[in-house]
């Protein structure tokens, strides 16, 4: 009833290239798109706004990266927290040291940077795989977390490891404001979205799954195993760079490596799980997840004002949030997306569905 | 002796003594991925909550070996529980997704700890010596030197009932091709309940000495991604592979932090066993003792 | 020889009406219904993606490991029904499979690989083989290899060593899942060989799915097709293999369209047995 199903059939090929082919989806996300441009911020407390939408959309170009990442290409990834550093210690050197360049062009060479330095830490998925790759990628994390822990130079030697960020502004607008903070972010995940889509639908992204799948097959087929892999893990470096980046020039507005600890890189593993690996629409659902349910947990001792201490409010969020990855795992473990494709395809069908 | 050389041999044993340390946790690894397949972050949090469930009821006044033995039993019905809620629901799932059920468990093992222990540090005294052994010009820790033989008793202990029983052996069958082993009638269920059992147990005794070295507190639960680097370089089915993964490890990353580390900065230790073992990975991709991956293509 | 229970009308085994689907969605079986009668040794012909796999998956309880599941039907043993019953128990009752790929402990040695089966069944009745020597009986080739990694065995010395492996585990219903692919014409020959002399000396019920339909219908007593999920046609063998619709589905030989679809029997009948 709500789709149209019948006589639906292309008629040119280029309708067959649209990301989205169903007129009705293509309503529904131009609504979702009008939401989140016109209403949200109007009606979002700045509360939520900062802690809440910010947040989720810097996390979903990570969650995208590593989705590329592991999803498509799959390599296992245990580093996106340090490769997320890279390209923030790296706009922020540019950003201090380099004033010429807009501020904004800075995000997108850091996240170069970053790029470069996946390469380089992607080289041990030509030898290893899967688990001891995960290995690998351990070590890149704690390395780049002495790195830049250690060396002085990569915040220009301020005698505290924690510096604040420039402020900067986009095509001669300050962002620093929640909302120009929001727009902005917006913005930025829309374009790499919007790439990571075409990416993932081209024959990079092609190859990326055939190696995923069978890599025999794949080196059999042709395709430079090398070249898939290290691009995957360049771009990958580069989402999660970006979203450093962003993390500290537009969230924190400050730099400091704790934020870009192993716990990240879980956080991050976390939502493309739980949202559903190998799907870009997982790393939303996955983000928004991950990011809204610790916060849910703070606020239902609060809301139902049980007299429970601090301590043991911890421990319980904690057995919590345990068992709801568990429980994700075991009930849904292609992640919430697949959950949703269902019901994409049932209301499709509906009032049509056969109940088997 | 010269000075130099002897510090040299000083810091050589001590680090070997504390891989054995390491290694200790890595054979709990081992065990549930020989037999389950699954890779066990929370190995570090089972290596707490066993060290803070057997503080706990030794602080209640209970005999240290009588609390040793309720804790065995609170692992192994931990083991029961792992076995029905989760582990019989993720057959033949993908081996991201079993890593991530480990950490799930590993979230909710330390949140219950706490929760019933409370979160501060207490000291675990068992009786191990805690002398120095004075060989030559040289100081060697008794205590150190006492985990070691206890590391090896338990290894010998394990390669007997792994490879000598029939146990041992269904477990071995199990951890190969976990479905055609169902097809001849093993039972899974009883594999994993026996398989995280044991390793509760070898927990418990990682917990014991490293709570008695460090202190029962939460960053106990560090040690497993300390371990990594040892699982991986002896490969992760093979337990004598974790023994000598440790004695590789302990003695590079202390050696290095000890002759290097000033020159760059100090605090190399959580990088540079990563760095050994990635190196050793390179030539071995299996690990050292791993067995190779035999594959028909 | 040796009696078995089996039931009044003289089956081992009978599926009825049952169908199966995985993950909810993709529906694998429909309305299969077939016998296997004790003593017998019947084959379940079909071309890839038919639904063998599924149908002694079913019966063995292990489609659960892939998310399937039985939605309708029964499937009867000694008896009893067994849907849902654990897999270890079904094994201890007698139903042993040996699954498509050999599958065989590829780390362990070819005498560990029939260990463990032996230790499994080490508190049941010995009645069809006595010690892991009656299965060097069966299988010379097996016995010069006792101490090798059955990872670098041949696919046949593989195939051999699932089915002694399955043997110790004291079968009274032995399933198998295409033993013939990938492997030579010859050996493939000599193990059908092995299976009918199970069948007619030792009195072991066996059912063997197959895309081989000429080397299977050789050997066994009787036959079903299975196609897309249902059972299209079920006769003894000789008849099958007569069949001109057999040799259309599968050699595409025949008078007739070429691509007709061969009509399907709901619910076969399966008189012709008794």
């Amino acid at each position: 009833m709500f789709y149209r199903a019948a006589r639906r059939l292309p008629t040119s090929y280029s309708s067959q290239f649209l990301i989205i082919k169903r007129p009705e989806d293509r309503i529904l996300a131009a609504l979702a798109v009008g939401v989140a441009i016109f209403l949200l911020p109007h009606i979002a407390s700045t509360y939520a706004l900062s802690t809440l939408l910010v947040p989720f959309l810097i996390f979903s170009i990570s969650a995208i990266g590593l989705n590329l990442l592991m999803g498509y290409a799959g390599q296992a990834s245990l580093g996106s927290g340090a490769f997320m550093a890279v390209g923030a210690y790296a706009s922020y050197k540019l950003a201090t040291n380099v004033p010429h360049i807009p501020i904004v062009l800075d995000f997108f060479i850091g996240g170069v940077a970053a790029a470069a330095v996946g390469i380089v830490f992607g080289l041990p998925s030509l030898r290893m795989r899967a688990f001891y790759l995960a290995i690998a990628t351990l070590a890149v994390q704690f390395f780049i977390e002495w790195l830049f822990s250690k060396v002085s130079w990569f915040w220009n030697d301020h005698a505290s490891g924690v510096v604040s960020t420039p402020a900067f502004s986009f095509l001669g607008v300050p962002i620093d404001t929640p909302i120009k903070g929001y727009y902005f972010s917006l913005a930025v995940v829309a374009l790499m979205t919007l790439l990571a889509v075409n990416l993932t639908r081209s024959h990079i992204g092609r190859q990326w799954m055939a190696v995923r799948d069978n890599e025999t097959a794949a080196q059999l087929m042709g395709i430079s195993i090398t070249k898939a892999k290290l691009s995957a893990f360049a771009i990958s470096s580069f989402y999660c760079g970006v979203a450093g980046s962003l993390w500290a020039f537009v969230f924190l507005k400050s730099l400091g490596i704790t934020s870009y600890s192993i716990d990240t890189s879980f956080k991050i593993m976390f939502m493309i799980i739980i949202g559903g690996i190998g799907t870009i629409m997982g790393s939303f659902i996955g983000a928004a997840f991950v990011l809204i349910v610790p916060i849910l947990l703070n606020m239902i001792p609060a809301t139902m004002s049980l007299p429970l201490s601090t301590g043991v409010l911890a421990c319980l969020e904690q057995i919590i949030f345990g068992v709801f990855i568990v429980y994700f795992v075991i009930v849904e473990p292609q992640g919430i997306v697949r959950s949703v494709r269902n019901l994409h395809q049932k209301l499709v069908a509906w009032p049509l569905t056969v109940n088997r | 002796m010269s000075l130099d050389l002897q510090f040299f041999f000083e810091v050589l044993i001590s680090g070997l003594l504390t891989g054995v340390l390491y290694s200790l946790v890595a054979i709990g690894f081992v065990l549930i991925y020989k037999a389950s397949g699954v890779f066990n972050f929370a190995q570090g949090a089972m290596v707490l909550f066993a060290a803070m469930t057997l503080v706990g009821i030794s602080d209640l006044g209970v005999n240290i070996a009588v609390s040793a033995l309720l804790t065995i039993v609170v692992m192994v019905v931990l083991a029961y529980c792992v076995e029905f809620f989760i582990l019989r629901r993720i057959v033949n799932q993908s081996q991201i997704s079993l890593f991530m059920v480990t950490i799930g468990l590993s979230y909710i093992l330390l949140g219950l700890g706490q929760l019933v222990w409370g979160a501060e540090v207490h000291s675990l005294d068992v009786g191990l010596p805690v002398g120095q052994f004075v060989v030559g010009d040289m100081f060697i820790n008794q205590f150190d030197l006492s985990v070691a033989a206890i590391c090896g008793l338990i290894v010998l202990a394990l390669a007997y009932f792994f490879q000598r029983t029939r146990v041992g052996l269904s477990l071995r069958a199990v951890a190969d091709d976990h479905q055609a082993a169902i097809s001849i009638g093993v039972s899974i269920r009883n594999v994993w309940i026996i398989v995280w059992s044991v390793a509760g147990v070898v927990c418990l005794v990682t917990g014991t000495v490293w709570g008695a070295k460090l202190g029962v507190q939460p960053a106990l639960n560090l040690v497993a991604l300390k371990a990594m680097p040892v699982i991986v370089l002896g490969g992760l089915t093979s337990i004598p592979g974790a023994i000598v993964g440790g004695l590789i490890i302990g003695p590079a990353r202390k050696l290095f932090e000890v002759y290097f580390g000033s020159i760059i900065g100090g605090a190399t230790e959580s990088w540079v066993p990563y760095v050994v073992a990635i190196a050793f990975l390179l030539v071995r991709p299996a690990g050292l003792f791993g067995t190779q991956e035999l594959r028909r293509i | 020889m040796r009696q078995d229970s089996g039931t009044s009308d003289g089956n081992c085994l009978v599926l009825s009406n049952v169908s199966a689907v995985y993950s909810n969605i993709i529906t694998a079986l429909r309305g299969v219904s077939l016998a296997v009668p004790t003593g017998g040794m019947v084959a379940l012909l079909g071309a890839n993606g038919a639904g063998k796999t599924t149908t002694l998956k079913a019966i063995s309880n292990l489609l659960s490991v892939e998310r399937g599941k039985v939605t309708e039907g029964t499937i009867t043993y000694d008896g009893k029904e067994i849907q849902g019953t654990q897999p270890e128990y079904l094994v201890q009752r007698g139903i042993v499979q040996v699954l498509e790929g050999r599958r065989c402990f590829l780390n362990l040695t070819v005498e560990e690989n029939l260990a463990v089966a032996a230790n499994n069944a080490r508190r049941r009745e010995k009645v069809l083989i006595g010690s892991m020597d009656d299965i060097y009986g069966h299988f010379p080739k097996l016995a010069a290899h006792r101490k090798s990694e059955a990872g670098k065995l041949s696919g046949g010395e593989q195939q051999m060593l699932a089915i002694g492996r399955a043997l110790l585990a004291q079968p009274k219903l032995l399933l198998l899942d295409e033993p013939s692919m990938g492997l030579a014409p010859q050996i493939v020959s000599q193990i059908f060989d092995i299976l009918r002399t199970l069948n007619s000396k030792l009195g072991l019920t066996i059912l063997v799915a197959e895309q081989n339909a000429r080397v299977a219908l050789k050997h066994a007593d009787f036959g079903y097709v299975l196609s897309n999920g249902m059972i299209l046609k079920g006769g003894p063998a000789a008849e099958l293999s007569q069949s001109e619709d057999i040799k259309r589905f599968y050699l595409g030989i025949g008078e007739g369209d070429k691509g007709s679809s061969v009509r399907a029997s709901h619910g076969v009948n399966i008189d012709w047995m008794a």
